[in-house]
């Protein structure tokens, strides 16, 4: 098979068009089929529109779509368009051919959305009127613009002073709302905090920029960030989920004094951030409170920790735990506080192998949720 | 994700729902159960012994459920809680918001009726 799928289909249907004229809607709007290659191995992202002929895939230049990686069989599968129904059939692959991340066995009907796996290369399925994948696309843009909004209000790791800031950050495929920040709020204490607003999608994402954009900025008239507590009711007042699309966020957010070497925190329904000092197991930092925005008046209760020198602190958004594993099980915290406990792998930064580890097992392709994963070392 | 409604006694009902009340589960249902909720005159139970899940977005649909029916004068508990959505329900806190009940019996208790 040579040439790709795109050109087999053009000018054939544009002749049969003209001279069996199908209803007008049909024929400015046909149904598609297509494969959307994401970006990976120097491979450009691009979208394969699926014609009659099965189109080939695999490592050879003579497939009809060429992935060129030694994880890819020379012929590794074919994807078939019949009766309007998409199948990919694995041709006997090395490393098999992933839907949804379970390996195919048989011939596999794709639903839109699939997503297919081919060693490093992800092609996601998608199927409907020309018009309505054109609009999803700008959606996706969108989508993509609200995302690099986000990751452009995150502050620059610190490598160096009294306080080290390291991070890592994936967000899913629809944006899931987290954010976090840090900074001095003067000479001697250092604030922290990380936000889960409910949702995905651009009202989360809007919701979550609003309050990072109000929090970063370590000042703010009527507010008390250096107060925790304070600060969360002040926060709770501005944000009632009411007026946000019913929308409340889940924040926790923590005052170091490096002088004192005491942790003042607060925690609104989110789970605890862990203090790891020398030799210790991972200590939870939690207090029982509502997430901000869930009711009004509440008033947010606050609790301390003593910062022993070469103590970290790791705060991470439930991206980093709470995913369901190849075979759909549900995965929770305990789940990841053994790796929090686990030594650290020379070489390797804290933040970048606990995002190793959160990913480990999880589903492939982008997670389901964001994974935010924050490390402060005091020195 | 899905729910129905049923009688619980002389004034409430029991809505039981089925599936996982995730961001997909919880969008899937929150204009019908809105529509149903508002015709609604009797306290509400929320039965989730058969929901193995609940998400934020699960969470603000309890939430709005109960802010909406405290407005029209009517009481709403949970009950049947699985551990792991026990677990969501304490990290938020949900009980200083509203009752939260271990089954049918004390949910009855809780609301009253």
């Amino acid at each position: 098979m040579t040439g790709d799928a795109t050109e087999r289909r053009g000018p054939e249907e544009e002749r049969t068009l003209l001279r069996r004229p199908a209803p007008a809607a049909t024929a400015a709007d046909p149904v598609l089929h297509v494969l959307d290659l994401e970006a990976a191995e120097g491979l450009a992202a691009r979208r394969i529109v699926l014609g009659p002929a099965p189109l080939s895939i695999g490592r050879s230049p003579q497939n009809g779509l060429s992935l060129p990686s030694g994880d890819v069989s020379r012929t590794h599968c074919v994807v078939a368009v019949e009766g309007g129904v998409a199948v990919v059939t694995d041709l006997g692959s090395t490393n098999g051919t992933l839907v949804d991340g379970v390996r195919a066995a048989g011939p596999a009907r794709l639903a839109h959305g699939a997503r297919l796996g081919l060693g490093p290369f992800v092609l996601v399925y998608r199927t409907g009127r020309a018009s309505d994948l054109a609009r999803e696309e700008e959606a996706r843009r969108e989508m993509e613009r609200a995302r690099r909004y986000i990751a452009a209000l995150l502050p620059a790791p610190l490598a160096e002073g009294p306080v080290r800031a390291d991070w890592r950050f994936v967000p899913s495929a629809e944006v899931g709302g987290d954010g976090f920040g840090y900074g001095w709020l003067d000479a001697r204490r250092f604030a922290v905090w990380l936000l889960d607003v409910s949702g995905h999608g651009a009202g989360s994402a809007l919701l979550a920029a609003s309050v990072m954009n109000l929090l970063r900025e370590h000042s703010q008239p009527g507010m008390d960030f250096a107060s925790p507590g304070v600060l969360l009711s002040q926060l709770n007042a501005r944000f009632q989920a009411e007026r946000q699309g019913g929308l409340f966020f889940t924040i926790w957010y923590g005052v170091a004094d490096v002088v004192e070497r005491r942790l003042v925190f607060a925690c609104a329904g989110q789970h605890p951030a862990f203090l790891l000092a020398p030799g210790g197991a991972p200590a939870p930092l939690t207090v029982r409170n509502p997430g901000v925005g869930m009711a009004p008046d509440i008033a947010f209760r606050t609790a301390e920790a003593a910062l022993p020198a070469a103590s970290r602190l790791v705060l991470f958004s439930d991206g980093a735990f709470e995913s369901r594993d190849a075979d759909g099980a549900q995965r929770g915290i305990q789940d990841f506080i053994p790796a929090l406990a686990a030594q650290a792998e020379p070489g390797l930064a804290e933040a970048e192998r606990l995002l190793r580890a959160a990913r480990t097992g999880a589903r492939p392709g982008p997670p389901e949720d964001d994974i935010a994963i924050l490390c402060l070392d005091f020195a | 994700m899905e729910f129905s409604i049923a009688a619980a006694g002389p004034r409430a009902a029991r809505i039981a729902f089925r599936g996982r009340l995730d961001a997909a589960g919880a969008e899937r249902i929150e204009e019908s159960l809105a529509a149903a909720l508002a015709r609604e005159q009797r306290h509400l139970l929320f039965d989730l012994t058969e929901v193995p899940f609940v998400g934020s977005l699960g969470i603000r649909l309890i939430t709005g459920a109960s802010r909406a029916a405290s407005r029209r004068g009517l009481r709403l508990v949970v009950f049947g809680a699985q551990p792991p959505v026990q677990e969501v329900f304490d990290t938020v806190a949900l009980d200083t918001i509203l009752p939260i009940a271990a089954d049918e019996a004390a949910a009855l208790v809780a609301i009253g009726a």
